[in-house]
């Protein structure tokens, strides 16, 4: 059982940091990842954290950080040989695209070959409606009105803008997780809770996204930073004969 | 594939690309292989050709139809530095180009332009400079105009614009382009050019967060080494091949009309009566 742990920061949802440590441990457990004796750094940023379980499954030692450092900044606790695990329950990284792309690479570059990252976020397919304290009640309100109006909306009724995930479906994470250099193995598609019936109502809006893209919510991701980078050489083209 | 804009700084190494024929005959292709499937009305409209390099398009337009203005848009004056030996001064008022970045100008009124048309140009801005481009598009047209967009997808065949560099098609979406774009960097001694990542279903989510209505979309799907793409559909199952397969994504985006807007007709139209005109 997974205790969250502690309180969100109030610019993460909590509900989806908690589901989303709730995911990360359910696949960890469903694939039986081994944790005992590993060097795992966590990325939580205060919204929830798995150190507890981690610790139970006996992690030979647990870093944490709230922020993955910008470019040129290390790390508060580098580790020269790099993390055999690193497990990010969501964070801002996950909010800003372009930040994303900055904490993969850190990512990459800060674990040990053929250590792990284990990484969730919910896509712009998630209902985020829950989290606007029962303002709005649409389920999906986010992919039925377009931001400025869901942002004058609240305003008038003296709630702050909505804070949506970075703008990126499923495959697009899983595009970003292949580019980055990780090899993947493990892709996990979490299916929205939003019925269908209501799916199937909108469906003059929600009908352009691809239906298995518009049903995933979040995914979660096991990636393996591989121990030697590809051959490259036999499908390059020879500069000259460019 | 029909990506043919030079609306890079990358292409502009292409002597070719600066001619004159060369850039009427890629307007041709791109209006009659893209535009005229939307049937736009340019005839007398305000068009605003965003990454437009260095006017081709904006002079195919101004040429063949009678708009009341063409506006190109690029990073870098390359109508003014390109030796194409086009006078496009000539047009006077009916043509003007703005070189720098769009979501950061204040040289285009809002609301005043009618048509929007964007050719391969999303791809080369990450998703966070797309959003506020597409923020700024939206404020600049009026209500009831529209823009057409057509824009390459991360899983085209040519997704990560390694072809130049790499014999293999898909090549990004079989090795990590980390490791693609340091061994051309290495090679080349200058990195790649940035591509986002973004597959079919996040650009359409962008458009849709940024105001437009989803008019119309096609999705036109990747045909080439079907022996590869088997491969990349081996590598991804967990992707739908609607999302996987797709090249490019071409859309007819309306900014609608808002109630107060609607309003403001409607009082204009009692006013005046509905046949006074």
């Amino acid at each position: 059982m997974v205790d969250p742990g502690a309180p969100a920061s109030a610019s993460f949802s909590p509900r989806l940091a908690q589901l989303g440590a709730a995911r990360v441990w359910a696949v960890l457990q469903e694939v039986g990842f081994a944790i005992a004796g590993k060097v795992v750094l966590e990325y939580a940023p205060g919204a929830a954290s798995l150190s507890g379980a981690l610790q139970q499954a006996g992690a030979g030692a647990l870093h944490r950080i709230e922020a993955v450092p910008s470019e040129g900044q290390s790390a508060s606790e580098p580790r020269r040989a790099g993390y055999d695990v690193i497990v990010s329950v969501g964070g801002h990284a996950f909010l800003e695209p372009e930040a994303a792309e900055t904490a993969l690479a850190w990512f990459y570059d800060n674990l040990a070959p053929e250590g792990s990252l284990v990484v969730t976020t919910p896509t712009i397919f998630a209902d985020l409606t829950p989290d606007l304290g029962g303002v709005l009640r649409t389920p999906l309100a986010h992919l039925l009105f377009p931001r400025f109006i869901l942002d004058e909306h609240l305003a008038a009724r003296g709630e702050a803008a909505m804070r949506l995930p970075a703008p990126y479906c499923g495959a697009t994470w899983l595009m970003l997780f292949h580019s980055a250099g990780f090899a993947i193995d493990h892709f996990v598609r979490h299916t929205t809770e939003v019925p269908e019936e209501i799916l199937q109502r909108f469906a003059d809006k929600l009908g352009r996204y691809e239906p298995q893209e518009l049903r995933t919510s979040a995914v979660t991701a096991i990636l393996r930073r591989p121990a030697q980078l590809p051959d490259l050489s036999p499908i390059a083209i020879a500069r000259e004969s460019r | 594939m029909s990506d043919t804009r030079a609306a890079n700084p990358a292409s502009r190494a292409t002597p070719e690309k600066d001619r004159l024929e060369w850039g009427r005959q890629q307007a041709e292709i791109l209006w009659g292989g893209f535009c005229a499937g939307f049937d736009p009305v340019v005839k007398r409209q305000t068009v605003l050709d965003f990454g437009c390099s260095w006017g081709y398009f904006a002079k195919y337009l101004v040429d063949r139809f009678a708009p009341r203005r063409v506006i190109g848009v690029d990073l870098a004056p390359y109508w003014d530095t390109v030796d194409h030996g086009w006078d496009w001064r000539r047009h006077g008022e009916r043509l003007a180009f703005i070189a720098g970045d769009v979501a950061e100008s204040s040289a285009i009124p809002p609301g005043s332009v009618d048509l929007v048309i964007a050719i391969s140009v999303f791809q080369y801005l990450p998703p966070g400079k797309l959003q506020a481009v597409l923020a700024k598009l939206y404020s600049l047209l009026r209500p009831g105009g529209e823009m057409l967009v057509r824009t390459r997808v991360f899983t085209s065949y040519i997704g990560a614009d390694l072809h130049a560099q790499f014999s293999l098609p898909y090549v990004h979406l079989l090795y990590p382009k980390r490791d693609l774009d340091a061994f051309a960097s290495e090679r080349r001694g200058e990195r790649p050019r940035y591509l986002n990542a973004l597959t079919a279903s996040s650009y359409l989510f962008l458009f849709h967060q940024a105001g437009f209505e989803l008019a119309e979309i096609r999705r036109r799907m990747n045909r080439a080494a079907p022996e590869i793409l088997a491969q990349v559909r081996e590598r991804y199952p967990v992707v739908a091949e609607a999302e996987l397969f797709c090249a490019e994504i071409e859309a007819r985006l309306l900014r609608p009309y808002e109630p107060e807007e609607l309003d403001a007709i409607t009082s204009a139209v009692r006013v005046r009566g509905p046949n006074e005109g």
